[in-house]
């Protein structure tokens, strides 16, 4: 008769177990945050092996003497689906008009960002 | 002598003329120029100077000649207007008939310096041919532009010669008993010598060939080349040694062949310049140190790097190529008594690559 009062008492959520020991923190508050990229692989330029997204090695370098801002690399995928810099693929291709992976003949097939 | 340059002026006057007397003298003034170079090629024997100036006023007399040209034939008579003009300001004195005596003097002289001068600049050239027949199809008036075209083949020759440096046939003379210490290196380039480099190792170059270069001898620290080592020479980022170590089950195993790469200062879109300083026996490999790989030459591709260039020449060194060789004699022996090509394989190894 005077156990039933005292579980009640002091814990009213646990009605079965009375061996469990007192919870050490207690859920007050939460905030839900999501994050999303792409799934798919980023290529390397083979030329300057920088990602083909971020700015080549000498736009790097230019970036930090010119005040104006972030200058923006463009993108160039060839008829064999290899992406380069611009900036590099340019300078190959006055000497060499091959891929300089699978050495095919170079034609652009699109240019972008 | 003036009686006869007063008839070829009356004759030039004749030419010039209006066109109906052009088409109404035209055979007769033919005729009578025929006439002047036979007496004027009878009678330079006897005289040094004399043909010279002879002969170069024949030429332009048949190309003044030709009346279908009349834009290049007034061009140059601007051209005859303008030199008399200077003569002119020269001599204010003597009459009209002295006057144009001197300024077709003039215009001789002329021809003659536009006519030396290309033929000078062919000889020293080593692309006279294609220049020389350029030249007889263009015009004298046309001389002076001609010379972008000489340059032009120059600097196509070099490219050329550039893309063909890594397949040699010619062994250099280099002493088979020098030997080369990393710090000897510095003031004693192998690879200067070999490729003849007129700059000289580059200590500078482009924010992208120095960001590449760090990568790549930071690649070397880790143990993913194949045991192959490099590391700069002096502290110089396009100077290097690396050494390759022999492949094993070959008869290059347990040697240590070092390698001497100096990079140009626009690598990666040119082939970096590779050495052996070891002595090799190897068909493919020159005594002087020379390496026959496309790779290095023709076939060289910005996506290259030098782990992958050590790597190709560990498989040369595994697999021979007796049909392109840089030393004969070792092919030769390769192909007719393979037991002595590797014995003799072994014992350089042994002796030099330890």
């Amino acid at each position: 008769m005077a156990d039933d009062p005292e579980n009640s008492v002091d814990r009213p959520t646990d009605d079965g177990d009375a061996g469990k020991p007192e919870k050490m923190f207690t859920l007050k508050k939460w905030n839900a945050v999501a994050m999303w990229s792409w799934d798919v692989e980023c290529d390397i330029c083979a030329i300057c092996r920088v990602q083909v997204m971020d700015s080549c090695l000498r736009c790097q370098a230019d970036n930090k003497r010119d005040v104006m801002g972030r200058q923006d690399c463009v993108v160039v995928w060839g008829e064999c689906n290899h992406s380069f810099h611009h900036c590099c693929m340019s300078l190959w291709v006055k000497q060499n008009n091959r891929c300089p992976l699978c050495q095919q003949e170079w034609s652009i097939q699109r240019m972008g960002k | 002598m003036p009686a006869r340059r007063s008839e070829r002026i009356a004759a030039r006057g004749d030419a010039n003329g209006s066109p109906t007397n052009e088409s109404n003298t035209g055979p007769v003034g033919r005729v009578r120029r025929g006439t002047n170079s036979r007496d004027q090629s009878d009678r330079p024997r006897g005289g040094r100077a004399a043909p010279r100036g002879r002969r170069t006023i024949v030429r332009p007399e048949i190309r003044f000649s030709t009346p279908t040209m009349d834009e290049r034939q007034r061009a140059r008579i601007e051209a005859m207007a303008a030199i008399a003009a200077g003569t002119d300001s020269e001599d204010t004195e003597g009459s009209a008939e002295e006057v144009r005596s001197q300024s077709f003097f003039a215009v001789s002289v002329f021809l003659t310096a536009r006519l030396g001068t290309p033929g000078r600049r062919a000889t020293s050239t080593p692309a006279a041919v294609p220049s020389r027949r350029g030249r007889r199809t263009v015009s004298i008036s046309v001389a002076t532009p001609s010379n972008p075209p000489v340059r032009a083949t120059v600097i196509r020759q070099g490219s050329q010669m550039h893309l063909t440096r890594g397949l040699p046939t010619v062994t250099e003379n280099v002493p088979m008993d020098e030997t080369f210490d990393t710090e000897s290196l510095q003031s004693n380039s192998l690879v200067l010598r070999l490729f003849r480099i007129e700059s000289g190792i580059p200590t500078q170059g482009d924010p992208l060939t120095i960001t590449r270069l760090r990568r790549e001898i930071s690649e070397f620290s880790t143990d993913q080349t194949e045991g192959c080592k490099a590391e700069m020479v002096g502290d110089n980022l396009f100077h290097w040694v690396a050494t390759i170590p022999g492949p094993s089950e070959t008869v290059y195993e347990g040697g240590r062949f070092r390698v001497e790469i100096v990079f140009p200062r626009n690598y990666p879109f040119y082939p970096p310049y590779l050495a052996f300083l070891t002595k090799t026996y190897h068909c493919n490999i020159a005594l002087s140190g020379r390496i026959c790989l496309d790779i290095l030459g023709s076939k060289w591709s910005p996506a290259l790097s030098v782990s992958k260039v050590l790597i190709s020449i560990m498989s040369l060194l595994a697999d021979p190529n007796p049909h392109d060789p840089m030393e004969v004699s070792v092919a030769d022996v390769f192909k007719g008594n393979r037991a002595l090509h590797d014995k003799n394989a072994r014992e350089w190894t042994k002796k030099y690559a330890k």
